[in-house]
């Protein structure tokens, strides 16, 4: 398997963005960020559909870029398979004029049986004479993935791979992101702005601001533990505030933070008593109980007060106080009904010492 | 049982009613007068003695070579140049779009005269050109820079327009599954616009065909050689109204065959793209 270097310096308008990417054959990338943190302009660049002001691009032993030397393969001479995000299907073709179209002409046994074994493995066989505008947005997307595969690329690039369908298929075409890349080993970029799809289908990822990588690491580690706060903010991490570190005890692990009047405790970190440092939790590590528990391990037990109940995006959200530090608590509708929270009520938030993190600015 | 629906549906609206009485009144403005021609000209019944009469089947000839001659050129030189104005940024071309566009709002025989001016014996150009042993004016080349001039922005715009108009996306996929530009342009670009492509065809070709004002002025009247079917039309009016007449009949056949024909590739080509 080829791995891929790519360095890029691109500006347009005020736009500017510079980018060091690194994989191995086997990994799965995935580009997560804001729209206009430049995660399609990467992808075009890549391409060679833009062209950096200043950059390199080598695919295993290749170099399709190189602007030290002046070497730029045109677009057409890369060999990179793009789905993009709205999958750009021919209108005019059959959809196996589609797949066929950047074979070779006329096509061989061996490029029959590999379209063969596409379609078998995309489920698109029954397709194929069918008029791309008469397919169901899970066939268009399945037949974007094939054409593109069908060029037998060195790079599969896929631009929001599964924003514009319905969830149950955004499960499927997951999977078969994930078994595609398993059987025909070639390495991916993915961008996403989707966490779960980060999750299930990265194996490395690049979080992405205004044209600059600000974070890097596994999917899990990076959206579950952000190291940096613009991260935290992309990522939507709900509780992020500054407090003063109190205490530090490297024989259990644990650091002592002042939170206005609470002791917030949270992992053991190379930092000074007397530090102000910002901690992030996600609201769902936040665990809620309506009488205050004991004998539990969680380190942090406070006492609060719910001054707002409402439906987030992912669960119903409840705005605590516990006078002047404020957490943002998500729990699920049945919790809320079978504990019967109401506004105003005085509750128990339950969290571990790891389930805080520290944020550098 | 079904009831009620057929008695529910609104009565016609009063602005549906107007609609149709102008659409009556446009059809009639438009039909009479051609009506009126066919009924004229099958009343004189001497169609097929002015048809072969050696001056109409010249000027027949004429016209249908140099428009045929002039849309190929126009073809040729007008798509690149509507696709380059069409995916550029360029204030300079913009302002190039407005400036090729001017022919179509210009009087044609004001572009008669400047085309004179400009390569006539006593034009810029005219000099250089007699050295060369050329002449243009009051020849069969000046017809076919005739139709050119006046006809060929109403084919560079409905090229630019459809060429802007499709998916550039669309265009750079094909490039990234290994094909070439020029590859791209044939298999996806020109298909994506034929509709386009075509109607300005038929449009330019039409244009050409009823030139009449800068031919006149910049190529004359010459039998066989440069006096087009509008051309002898004029001159029959002069002196014989039933030749006029017939002459007219035959150059309203030829632009609706022209017409449909076009019309009739376009929609095969749509049908059969897939």
């Amino acid at each position: 398997m080829n791995s891929v270097h790519a360095y890029l310096e691109y500006s347009n308008d005020n736009f500017n963005l510079c980018v060091d990417i690194h994989m191995n054959g086997k990994d799965s990338l995935i580009l997560y960020g804001p729209s206009g943190s430049g995660k399609t302009t990467i992808l075009k660049l890549l391409l060679g559909l833009l062209h950096p002001s200043q950059g390199s691009i080598r695919i295993g032993e290749q170099v399709l870029l190189d602007t030290n030397s002046h070497i730029s393969q045109p677009a057409h001479q890369r060999k990179i398979g793009y789905v993009p995000q709205d999958y750009k299907l021919f209108p005019h073709l059959s959809v196996m004029n589609n797949l066929t179209y950047g074979m070779p002409r006329p096509l061989t046994y061996d490029h029959a049986d590999f379209l063969n074994l596409i379609t078998d493995t995309l489920n698109i066989t029954n397709l194929e004479e069918r008029n791309v505008l008469s397919l169901s947005g899970g066939e268009m997307q399945r037949v974007a993935i094939a054409r593109a595969l069908a060029i037998k690329p060195n790079l599969l690039l896929l631009d929001e791979p599964s924003s514009s369908l319905d969830l149950e298929l955004r499960m499927s075409v997951r999977n078969l992101i994930k078994q595609l890349h398993e059987e025909f080993k070639i390495p991916t970029i993915i961008v996403t702005h989707d966490q779960q799809e980060a999750l299930a289908l990265g194996t490395q990822m690049h979080v992405l601001q205004n044209g600059e990588i600000i974070e890097s690491g596994e999917p899990n580690q990076v959206l579950g533990q952000p190291e940096k706060i613009p991260t935290a903010s992309s990522i939507d991490i709900e509780n992020i505030f500054e407090a003063t570190v109190t205490a530090r005890d490297p024989t259990n692990g644990i650091t002592v933070c002042q939170y206005h009047d609470l002791n917030v405790e949270i992992p053991l970190y190379d930092i000074a008593i007397g530090d102000n440092i910002n901690i992030g939790i996600k609201a769902s590590d936040i665990i809620v109980a309506t009488e205050k528990p004991s004998n539990i391990s969680a380190r942090n037990v406070f006492e609060v007060k719910v001054t707002k109940i409402y439906n987030g995006r992912s669960g119903i959200m409840l705005e605590c106080y516990a006078g002047a530090s404020h957490f943002s608590v998500q729990i699920t509708k049945s919790a809320l009904d079978e504990l019967a929270i109401l506004e105003g009520q005085t509750l128990y938030l339950l969290f571990k010492a790891s389930s805080c993190f520290m944020l550098k600015p | 049982m079904i009831k009620g629906k057929a008695i529910q549906q609104n009565p016609a609206k009063p602005s549906h009613a107007l609609g149709a009485l102008i659409i009556i009144v446009y059809v009639f403005f438009i039909g009479l007068p051609l009506l009126a021609l066919i009924i004229k000209t099958a009343s004189s019944g001497s169609l097929l003695n002015v048809l072969f009469s050696s001056t109409t089947l010249q000027a027949i000839k004429l016209s249908i070579i140099t428009s045929l001659i002039s849309i190929i050129i126009i073809v040729i030189i007008g798509t690149p140049v509507a696709y380059i104005i069409s995916r550029s940024d360029s204030k300079i071309l913009k302002i190039l779009d407005i400036f090729i566009e001017l022919p179509i709002i210009l009087p044609p025989i004001v572009a008669g005269v400047a085309m004179l001016m400009a390569f006539g014996r006593q034009g810029i150009l005219g000099g250089t050109l007699e050295q060369l042993g050329i002449t243009i004016p009051f020849t069969t080349t000046a017809v076919i820079f005739a139709q050119i001039f006046v006809s060929a922005p109403f084919y560079i715009r409905s090229a630019r327009i459809s060429f802007g108009a499709i998916d550039k996306d669309l265009e750079d996929l094909s490039r990234t599954l290994g094909k070439s530009p020029w590859h791209t342009f044939w298999n996806i670009t020109i298909p994506l616009t034929w509709t386009g492509l075509t109607t300005g065809i038929a449009l330019s070709w039409a244009r050409s065909l009823s030139e009449f004002g800068a031919t006149l002025m910049f190529a004359g009247n010459m039998i066989g050689e440069t006096q087009t079917m509008p051309l002898g039309i004029m001159t029959a009016m002069e002196t014989d109204l039933n030749t006029a007449l017939n002459l007219s009949l035959v150059l309203l056949m030829i632009s609706v065959i022209i017409l449909l024909g076009i019309h009739f590739l376009s929609s095969k080509f749509s049908r059969t793209r897939v």
